[in-house]
């Protein structure tokens, strides 16, 4: 089938757009490390239209790996599902070179349209880190900035970016290490990431905005700069909003199975690259449980090589163990805290126990909601935030 | 480091009675005892299965983890045919 243009429906736009991001959502890890290879099943249905997009969205993914047996990669699997899923939408069967040639011109206008409105940039730091920097929104409306788990690409607070960027300034930051190409391995470990280090990232971008005081809205471990970033910067930062907040605050605050389980493993992988080498192989020896549809390659990129690994595990290692006790007890700025009865990976608890510590706080514990809801940007939350910055400037 | 062989531990209720055979290597009652605090599960057998029991791929790194440093046991997951259980990891443990 080489030239079918009524065959080019919203079925195929759809699918076409699925796989289109599916594939996007590896260019940061791609961008990080270089090609990289996915179990050969990745590619089953359509390998020409998925070499075609990787080259012409720049995501250098070759299909090679194992499949099966003692060399399969289960990180690699988990990054593979998305692309995996969407090549098999029966609209992208079975295509020729045309039909191909075609999908591929509007691949690159839907990534265009993805891309549209947004604004990529780096932020220096003294010690030679450079942080990548995505934004939306007009330059001279209020502005809001994200402070997203370690880790985790820009692309997981689009919802967020997307919602906001209407009416405000929308910023998010990834963490230091985690974005950019890696030359120099070792460069990280003496440029530091500890939470101090993350907030001065998170402060520093906040200067170079050259906005007033912003709103900032920390995202799961996230929460740890941004709360102490808010502390120490008043001047920069007028209000604060920590969702499904992942933070250390004692034994009075419960934790779940995934905190102590996740905090323990971080603990042994950040010790040597070496350690972090063997308990990435262990872990990617079975399939990783709890990977989300839809978004489960952005979450698992951390667990994608060894040096992720590490940098993950020194960097979120570094938020979990830091005591927030204190510098919530001393925050000046309004916060709003947002969680979910049910979350089991950051314990409600938590959120709980941080609203009796503020002085300033107000609570919204809805009765459903996964951890990563966080990123969702539901209207729930929406209001819930509007109605926060509504108030928030009206006693400003 | 705590000899979990010499102390099998329990956590909130009591043991099994039942001890687990520790086969030639007695490697089952260590690991046991580690899966047991690690899933606080205190009446865990040595054939059940953890996945059935709570374990997913962070808390059974975990195990494996500490089965290392506590016990000097490195256990490839890879090398278990069937359940995951104590008593198979102790099976394929070096």
């Amino acid at each position: 089938m080489t030239d079918r243009p009524e065959a080019r429906t919203a079925e195929h736009h759809t699918a076409l757009a699925s796989l289109v991001t599916a594939i996007r959502q590896l260019r940061g890890l791609t961008d990080q490390i270089g090609p990289f290879p996915l179990p050969s099943d990745a590619d089953d249905r359509a390998p020409e239209l998925v070499a075609a997009l990787c080259r012409t969205l720049d995501v250098p993914l070759t299909f090679d790996a194992p499949t099966s047996g003692r060399a399969k990669d289960y990180a690699a699997d988990a990054l593979a599902t998305e692309i995996r899923q969407a090549q098999r939408a029966p609209e992208l069967a079975d295509l020729g070179a045309e039909e191909i040639a075609r999908l591929v011109a509007d691949a690159r206008r839907i990534a265009d349209a993805q891309d549209e409105g947004y604004r990529r940039r780096t932020v220096t730091r003294p010690d030679g880190t450079v942080l990548t920097v995505v934004e939306t929104g007009p330059l001279d409306a209020p502005c809001v900035v994200l402070s997203p788990a370690c880790a985790m690409s820009h692309w997981l607070s689009r919802p967020w970016l997307s919602a906001l960027g209407g009416a405000y300034r929308c910023v998010v930051a990834e963490t230091r290490g985690t974005s950019g190409p890696i030359d120099d391995p070792e460069a990280f470990d003496a440029r530091g990431h500890d939470v101090p280090t993350q907030t001065g990232d998170l402060t520093a971008l906040i200067e170079t905005l050259g906005t007033g005081p912003v709103h900032l809205m920390g995202m799961c471990g996230g929460a740890v700069p941004a709360l102490l970033a808010a502390r120490e910067r008043p001047d920069l930062i007028g209000s604060l909003s920590l969702w499904h907040a992942d933070l250390e605050l004692g034994a009075e605050a419960e934790k779940t199975d995934h905190q102590v389980n996740m905090r323990a493993m971080l603990d042994l992988a950040g010790e040597s690259r070496q350690t972090a080498a063997w308990m990435r192989g262990k872990l990617a020896s079975g399939p990783l449980t709890g990977v989300p549809a839809g978004i489960g390659p952005l979450v698992a990129r951390p667990y994608a090589t060894t040096e992720l690994f590490y940098r993950y595990a020194r960097l979120t290692g570094a938020t979990m163990h830091w005591d927030s006790r204190a510098t919530a007890a001393a925050l000046d700025s309004p916060c709003l805290l947002v969680t979910s009865r049910d979350d089991h990976i950051a314990h409600p608890a938590g959120s709980r126990r941080l609203a009796e510590i503020l002085p300033d706080a107000r609570l919204a514990v809805t009765e459903h909601g996964t951890h990563l809801d966080a990123f969702s940007a539901t209207a729930e939350q929406r209001d819930a935030l509007a109605g926060f910055l509504e108030e928030c400037a009206k006693t400003r | 480091m705590t000899d979990r062989t010499a102390q099998p531990h329990t956590l909130d209720g009591p043991a099994p009675e039942q001890a687990p055979d520790d086969g030639p290597d007695g490697h089952v009652a260590g690991i046991l005892a580690i899966a047991r605090e690690i899933l606080a599960r205190p009446a865990l057998s040595a054939d059940d299965d953890l996945a059935a029991h709570g374990a997913n791929s962070l808390s059974v790194v975990r195990i494996l983890a500490t089965a290392l440093t506590e016990l000097g046991l490195d256990i490839d997951p890879r090398e278990i045919t069937g359940a995951v259980t104590a008593r198979s990891m102790a099976g394929v443990a070096r």
